[in-house]
């Protein structure tokens, strides 16, 4: 017995929304992983005002992030000071 | 010295330093990110709380700074604390904030990993309600500083520098930064009541509610400004581990408690020693 036609377009239909669905899905996964592979930081570079400030995932884990002991303070004696940290 | 008021709180650099592009840039960046301009792009990408939203060049780089903070921190210092910030009562400039907002109900903080950033792409499979105040501002200084090359930049006392700055300190005290970033994260400032309780504006996502720490302040010394301010903020979170926890990273703190006394980690001690009684 022959399906009929309304029965064929059923079946159409429903593979039609099926295929959709799986490509929606798997180009939702195919960003998701690019995106936490490829953070933008470390190759972006953005003008803010006259000032560029960029960031790297690379340096991201806590061990690196921190530069480490790249600065340097020390005791002030009686000097005044010229700014209060911490005023707001 | 040469001041404006921005973002909440006063920015200062040395006499003679040229002020008008720092003012420019301060101003752009409160523009883009403040959670109290309804025109702000913080506001705009957080009227929709999930699905892919398409952002500027300028809000997808601090928003990698903020990603990279949450990373560094263990998710301590994330973006992902708007809805609880919220939840806490701060749902406008501090200044109208009434002094007790009422009954409030904490919410949980997503994990950063419900956020994605390819690009301007910004994909966030939970909702999330973004806030980048814990980077805006220190990295608005570094960034100021590079602007002017030399000397240094201070906004509400978290401080650039690339010459020598002597620093008033919280409780009493100075020291002297000849390089680098030093910045005080504080919930002695900016409190308010929900039905009677306490709240203040550094959320525990751990909790989802302000944090509770034996710390009032604390100050970190670090090579950005950026990087201190992300540092003090964890370590307040940290609570008692948090002097270790710098010392683990080479980053020198001061913390102030509750009840005043000031304790200083082992890389503070070693540089900025506290002078020897009389």
């Amino acid at each position: 017995m022959q399906p009929s036609r309304i029965s064929t377009a059923r079946r159409n239909l429903r593979i039609a929304r099926y295929a959709i669905g799986v490509t929606a899905a798997a180009a939702l996964a195919a960003f998701a992983a690019a995106a936490r592979a490829s953070h933008p930081g470390s190759h972006q570079r953005v003008r803010a005002g006259a000032a560029t400030t960029s960031s790297s995932s690379e340096q991201s884990q806590s061990g690196t992030y921190f530069g480490g002991d790249d600065y340097s303070i020390g005791p002030s004696g009686s000097a005044s000071p010229q700014v209060q940290s911490g005023a707001s | 010295m040469n001041g404006f008021r921005s973002m909440g709180c006063d920015v200062a650099l040395p006499f003679g330093t040229p002020v008008d592009d720092v003012r420019a840039l301060f101003a752009a960046r409160d523009a883009c990110f403040s959670r109290f301009l309804p025109s702000s792009e913080l506001n705009r990408v957080n009227a929709t709380s999930l699905g892919l939203t398409l952002v500027s060049e300028e809000f997808a780089s601090m928003l990698a700074h903020g990603l990279d903070a949450a990373r560094a921190t263990d998710g301590l210092v994330t973006p992902c604390v708007g809805g609880a910030i919220l939840s806490a009562g701060y749902d406008r400039d501090f200044a109208l904030l009434p002094r007790d907002v009422g009954a409030v109900q904490p919410v949980a903080v997503p994990p950063i990993a419900s956020l994605s950033l390819l690009g301007r792409g910004l994909l966030r499979t939970e909702p999330v309600t973004l806030d980048l105040n814990g980077v805006v501002k220190g990295c608005t200084v570094d960034d100021a500083l590079a602007l002017v090359g030399s000397g240094w930049v201070a906004a509400g006392g978290d401080i650039a520098a690339a010459d020598t700055v002597v620093v008033g300190l919280p409780g009493g005290g100075t020291v002297t930064v000849h390089s680098g970033g030093l910045a005080t994260t504080s919930v002695a400032r900016r409190r308010w009541l929900a039905d009677g309780q306490p709240q203040h504006h550094l959320i525990d996502p751990r909790t989802g509610r302000p944090a509770a720490s034996p710390w009032l302040h604390v100050t970190v010394a670090a090579a950005t400004c950026l990087q201190a301010d992300v540092a003090a903020k964890a370590a307040l979170l940290l609570g008692l581990a948090g002097p270790e926890w710098l010392d683990e990273r080479t980053l020198a703190g001061r913390f102030v408690g509750h009840d005043g006394r000031v304790v200083l980690n082992a890389a503070w001690r070693s540089r900025a020693p506290l002078p020897l009684a009389a």
